[in-house]
């Protein structure tokens, strides 16, 4: 009996080994055929409009945000501000600086090169397949509007920083005999840009404007801006009026499309986009963040525990007129103006009110800082004890013992300031200070650093306020001061800042329109290139020495308990810590190298850039 | 003795096509020491063995061969996020395996009884159809994402060494046993960029070599400014580059290419033990040479910014002029790697160690105790030698230029063991 069970089971078991056998071999083939189970096939994506668009969507992505490369941009490389070593690409800015950029040492900057090639290659491929698209014509020709909106964003945004590059709108192939390529000239991928436009124009006309959207306005805007670099000096050398008459009518178009400027200048840059002055914008989300930690932890000051990517230098400070309409100094930033009534002990009283919204000065605020247990509302306390004791150790005279919010203690020197550092109380501070912060970004009903809070902030590309300041300088440029100081004006009289208007001429026009422009579009990825357009950068991208408040120090003398302030003591001039900026090398310098390799890659077929 | 083995591997990695590698292999070995003209009081053994096979690699991402889209980066419209759709790598159908040859061959031998014992290794190896991206030559303008390609071929060759004895003197037995191994490895081609000059090929080099310039000095005084060629705002304080093309000016074509690897060329060991009655001890020495370190000289504020004393105390500034190392900070092609900071790792270490004692039985068998041990041990206890010592940036077998990484650690142990 149990030798039969036993049998069995043998067989049993000889046979299951046998089956599995045969069904391991015949399907063998099968096995190995596997589908990707996370993917989209390309039939697919390229005739389903929904799909399209997404693709679409993700091509949007190839437009340089203002705060690229690293986080905080090119404003670094001007005399409105200065990077800190904490800027991702500061290796790179040092560089620049210093004067010796080369084409083996772009890759921060050049960061730029490959990823807007790459997106250019998915446009193309783009182009490519939808030529015999079944899609129908009212879905497929908005998105290729938008699809050459991009492809002209990226090449503007190529020449404007190398020069000409070369127009490509076929896509490579892996099997491809040979990637060498020439450059086109700059007039020819601005010639590129421009048509580009006007067929996105063509495309977009008579679809309605959705936030965050390529319409037909943006790309009317863009061609307007693409015809003002191609005017400018540093691409107009023979100053061809006919340049600028092309700039005025696109311009002027771009006036009369139905925007107007937003009444509010401190909530433009908050949520949702304001649409009746962002021509172009977006807004963020749980799937679209703010990379990182969020613009708080970037360019919030290092006392508030961030890491202050940039300090704009008194330069910047300087530009920001009194609210009778004069500069607090004189040209050389050092002489008070005496016709402005400025103070430089008081120096935070009647300024043009973006002051307030744009500039965390010492004493500025009070800001409140979400920061789990520090949470805090007070004041920027960039101050040291202006009657310290021995190793500023108490007493102290500070009538304020305890921030009431977060139970931290309080002494007479600030919490912003380098001895709170010193005595281990914060871990940052950094070399480079100049006493203030930008605060146009900022976002004080978020918390100081997040991966995962949906902060308020939105990135503009283009708004109205831009384009009537290009209107003005292009009306500078025919002779017609009039319109310049017109349209100058517009910006000045928004209700939220209604500056008196400018009536200067000449010159001291031209430097009020300058420091205009700079106030209202810095941090909007302007500043860096119009000096590079204007040629104008002797004395700002070298600038030398950069000045900011060398001290500043707090008496609390007399003050009373609940007094925010005692007397602060100001003392302006040259701050150490940055790195000597160069002399500017020269004109060659106005556009960026192409890097080495992407020369050797081409078998020398692209050309460098002269001086280089 | 003969063996023969072969494998036929398909991989849904790759394409129906390419799909199938044929994976042979050979071995042979001879006893010598079995042969009647082998004296047998000498050798008591003595053997040789070859082998020859060829192995196949998949390690890369599947589907490579196919064109597919994937939901990736979208963008917001209206307030809302939309999602976006994007290609991943560009397909490649010719895609298969990669192919490792090696080749082996072995003599072992023992003596007296095997007392004395011996053996040694000889290996070359060749990979071929190397699994990689051709990012070294295609234009980054293409904005081809690449998908991976057999685009290399790698020789390698090496040897490995061992020998050991062995030999009792009554109650007190003695062992010792050494080992040290060598290898190099060349690149017969690879995709690569293509280079100005001669000196700068990949082809050649060990694999991991990379472009760096000469380092002939440091610009200590003007005249050393006056009496050289510079490169474009080369200051004082910063290293002088070697003109290597002789074109008068110091640019990335006077890199050359230069053998970084952080991975060692030899490594060795000594082991050795004894057991006299109810002590015992082994003790086991490591080390290795032929690994490049590269001393970091940089200085950041923030977290993670600190740097080496020794660089501190030894870089060039204008009161220590005849200082070891350059400044710090320098920009532009003064700042560009170069062969002054590569610094060859040699090290030996007591890697192990440890000495016991067992209770003799007829103590403890009173006690009920079956076994007791009393041992100490130690791990890491000492460097016997570090040439890089002098720049205190830690642990030799951890390669960080600043000296900030884990250590191996330094364990001491004291241990009793009973069973009951």
């Amino acid at each position: 009996m149990k030798n039969s069970i036993y049998k069995n089971r043998m067989v049993l078991k000889t046979l299951l080994i046998f089956f599995t056998g045969i069904v391991l071999v015949s399907c063998s083939d099968d096995i190995l055929d596997k589908q990707p189970l996370d993917a989209i096939s390309e039939s697919a994506v390229f005739n389903d409009p929904t799909f399209l668009q997404n693709y679409v969507y993700n091509s949007y992505n190839g437009i340089r945000p203002p705060w690229k490369p690293g986080t905080g941009g090119y404003i670094g490389l001007t005399d409105i501000a200065v990077a800190e070593e904490t800027h991702n690409s500061a290796s790179g800015i040092r560089e620049y600086l210093a004067g010796n950029l080369t084409p083996d040492n772009v890759t921060d900057f050049t960061n730029m090169w490959n990823e807007e090639f790459d997106y250019l290659r998915r446009i193309n491929v783009f182009f490519e397949q939808t030529e015999d698209s079944d899609i129908d014509k009212g879905q497929l020709d908005p998105m290729t509007g938008e699809m050459h909106f991009i492809r002209a964003w990226i090449y503007f945004d190529l020449s404007r920083i190398y020069g000409g590059v070369p127009i490509i709108t076929k896509s490579f192939k892996l099997d491809d005999e040979s990637f060498d390529i020439a450059r086109n000239t700059y007039d020819e991928v601005a010639q590129f840009v421009v048509d580009e436009c006007n067929l996105s124009i063509e495309l977009l006309d008579g679809i309605d404007a959705v936030p965050g959207k390529v319409s037909k306005g943006a790309a009317m805007a863009l061609k307007a801006r693409m015809l003002l670099y191609m005017a400018s000096p540093l691409n107009n050398p023979t100053n061809d009026q006919a340049k600028w008459q092309a700039a005025a009518v696109a311009t002027k178009a771009v006036i009369d499309a139905g925007y107007s400027l937003h009444p509010t200048h401190e909530d433009l840059f908050l949520q949702p986009l304001k649409s009746d002055e962002i021509i172009f914008g977006k807004s963020f989300t749980t799937g679209n963040r703010i990379p990182d930690w969020g613009y708080n932890y970037d360019f919030w000051p290092a006392g508030f525990d961030a890491r202050q990517r940039l300090c704009p230098t008194q330069t910047f400070v300087n530009m920001f007129q009194m609210d009778n309409g004069e500069y607090p100094y004189l040209e050389d930033g050092i002489t008070v103006n005496p016709a402005s009534g400025y103070d430089p002990q008081d120096p935070n009283v009647n300024r043009d009110p973006r002051y307030y919204s744009y500039i965390i000065y010492p004493g500025a605020g009070p800001m409140s800082i979400i920061d789990g247990a520090k949470s805090t509302t007070r004041l920027y306390e960039f101050w040291e004890d202006a009657n310290p004791n021995p190793d500023n150790n108490p007493p102290y005279q500070n009538p304020n013992k305890v921030d009431k919010f977060n139970g931290q203690e309080l002494f007479d020197f600030g919490r912003d300031s380098q001895t709170y550092w010193i005595k281990g109380l914060t871990p940052f501070f950094y070399r480079i200070n100049t006493g203030y912060t930008f605060k146009k970004l900022l976002d004080f009903s978020g918390p100081r650093a997040s991966f995962d809070f949906d902060y308020n902030q939105v990135v503009i590309y283009m708004r109205l306020a831009e384009f009537y300041l290009n209107y003005a300088e292009i009306q500078m440029a025919l002779g017609n001061e009039d319109v310049a100081r017109e349209y100058i004006n517009k910006v000045r009289k928004r209700p939220s800042v209604n500056m008196p208007d400018i009536t200067s001429s000449g010159t001291e026009l031209e430097r009020e329109y300058k420091s205009e422009r700079a106030v209202e579009l810095h941090l909007e990825d302007s500043r860096f290139f119009d000096l590079m357009r204007w040629k104008d950068a002797p004395g700002k991208v070298d600038l030398g020495p950069i000045r900011g408040l060398t001290s500043v120090t707090m008496d609390w003398t007399g003050a009373k308990e609940g007094d925010p302030l005692g007397t602060l003591h100001y003392t302006y001039g040259e701050i150490s810590g940055p790195d000597p900026r160069a002399p500017w090398p020269g004109d060659f310098y106005y556009l960026f190298p192409i890097p080495k390799e992407e020369i050797q890659r081409s078998n020398n077929t692209l050309e460098q850039n002269p001086g280089y | 003795m003969l063996g023969f083995n072969f494998r036929y591997d398909g991989s849904p990695i790759f394409p129906e096509d390419t799909r199938w590698g044929f994976f042979p292999g050979v071995s042979a070995g001879w006893v010598i020491s079995n042969e009647s003209f082998i004296p047998d009081n000498v050798f008591s053994n003595l053997k040789l063995r070859a082998s020859w096979g060829q192995l196949g690699n998949d390690r890369v991402d599947p589907f490579q061969y196919i064109g597919k889209f994937a939901y990736g980066t979208g963008w917001v419209v209206n307030g809302s996020e939309i999602r976006g759709i994007e290609a991943s790598t560009i397909p490649n159908p010719n895609i298969t395996w990669e192919v490792t040859e090696t080749t082996d061959l072995g003599l072992e031998a023992g003596f007296l009884d095997n007392k004395f014992t011996f053996e040694l290794d000889v290996y070359k190896s060749s990979t071929s159809n190397i699994l990689g991206q051709r990012q070294a030559s295609i234009p980054g303008y293409t904005g081809l994402s690449l998908p991976d390609e057999n685009i290399g071929k790698m020789d390698s060759k090496g040897i490995e060494f061992q020998a050991g004895y062995r030999q009792n003197f009554g109650d007190f037995v003695f062992n010792v046993q050494g080992n040290i191994s060598y290898n190099e490895n060349k690149i017969i081609y690879f995709d690569e960029v293509p280079q100005s000059e001669p000196y700068q090929k990949l082809e050649g080099m060990p694999f991991g070599s990379i472009l760096v310039y000469k380092a002939i000095g440091i610009y200590r005084t003007q005249s050393d400014l006056d009496n050289n060629v510079n490169y474009a705002n080369a200051s004082l304080g910063e290293l002088i580059f070697e003109d290597l093309n002789n074109d008068g000016v110091i640019d990335s074509n006077d890199q050359y290419r230069y053998d970084a690897n952080a991975f060692p060329k030899s490594q060795f060991g000594l082991n050795f033990g004894f057991i006299y009655r109810d002590f015992d001890l082994s003790v086991l020495f490591q080390g290795q040479s032929g690994a490049k370190w590269r001393l970091d000289n940089g200085f950041n504020s923030g977290a993670g910014g600190n740097g080496l004393a020794y660089v501190a105390n030894n870089s060039y500034t204008v009161d220590n002029t005849n200082a070891e190392l350059p400044r710090v900070r320098p920009t532009g092609i003064g700042a560009s790697d170069s062969d002054f900071w590569y610094h060859d790792v040699f090290f030996a270490r007591l890697k192990s160690f440890e000495l016991g004692y067992n209770l003799p039985n007829n103590v403890m068998s009173k006690a009920g105790i079956t076994n007791l041990r009393l041992y100490i041990t130690g791990q890491n206890l000492f460097m016997v030698y570090n040439n890089l010592d002098k720049y205190g940036a830690g642990d030799p077998e951890f390669l960080y230029g600043k000296g900030a990484g884990y250590p191996n650690m330094r364990t001491m142990g004291l241990g009793l063991n009973i069973s009951f």
